[in-house]
């Protein structure tokens, strides 16, 4: 378990709802969590999927907003959370999709929960172990 | 907020003659994520692929894919199918794009393989 005076500091990015912001976002998740002790090839997937969501499906017929990526550490794991100014969650059946983007994070973290808060948007929470030799297996 | 960096996926289509048939390989290198998918889709058109009888899509060089790229790889798999084309998916073994296919279940169905020879025999064989 990683001590928290050693731990990198918390990560928070804005980015516009855009598809360019995938590519940004687990860029950007990739390297805290290599500097934290996570799995990173776990991470930057599931945050590329999150964040994907949010773009696809959180402002449609809207201009798009903004996604907020945050990364921590809690002592023995890493928690991502991924949120968005959105119209909250609504099933989308011109998305196309396969739906696998849920169905990935949920194969890749320890725990996700998904909400919209008060403040509106839907808030994505995911959590990752801290020691990358214990990574999820295929 | 902060800028996005471009999206990078490049690729190269090369012909060859596969005993009386066109096989033509799209060989892509870097991340097939969700802002390059349209850039995916286009390299293995209709109209990049010509007369080609086959296709070999070579993800060997590709890094990263999410789902957005397994679904856009998907969806080219089948059209391909569909305008009776064969075709191979060059995968590298324990690379990132094999665990992704495996982690959603479709290393069966696409059946990718290691290299571009072992392609081109596959191809040959579904003759």
């Amino acid at each position: 378990m990683m001590d928290l005076a050693d731990a990198p500091t918390p990560l928070e990015i804005r980015l516009a709802a855009v598809p360019p912001s995938v590519t940004e976002a687990r860029a950007a998740v990739a390297r805290y969590a290599t500097d934290a002790g996570a799995d990173a090839a776990d991470v930057e997937l599931a945050v590329a999927e999150a964040v994907a969501n949010s773009v696809l499906h959180a402002f449609r017929g809207e201009e798009a907003g903004t996604v907020t990526l945050r990364a921590t550490l809690t002592g023995d794991a890493l928690v991502v959370e991924v949120s968005d100014d959105g119209s909250g969650i609504r099933p989308n059946p011109e998305g196309g999709g396969l739906g696998l983007g849920l169905a990935l994070i949920g194969r890749l973290t320890e725990s996700f929960s998904v909400s919209e808060p008060d403040r509106g948007g839907t808030s994505l929470r995911m959590s990752f172990p801290l020691d990358a030799s214990e990574g999820i297996d295929d | 907020m902060t800028d996005s960096g471009p999206a990078r996926l490049n690729h190269r289509i090369a012909h060859e003659d596969g005993d009386g048939t066109v096989i033509a390989t799209v060989a892509f290198d870097g991340d097939l994520d969700l802002p390059v998918v349209e850039e995916f889709r286009a390299a293995v058109s209709r109209e990049r692929l010509g007369d080609a009888g086959a296709v070999i899509i070579d993800l060997s060089a590709v890094h990263f894919i999410d789902s957005s790229g397994i679904h856009a790889l998907v969806s080219v798999w089948k059209e391909l199918g569909d305008s009776g084309r064969r075709g191979a998916i060059v995968v590298a073994g324990d690379s990132n794009v094999e665990r992704v296919l495996g982690l959603t279940g479709l290393l069966e169905e696409l059946a990718p393989v290691p290299d571009h020879a072992t392609a081109v025999a596959s191809i040959a064989g579904e003759r």
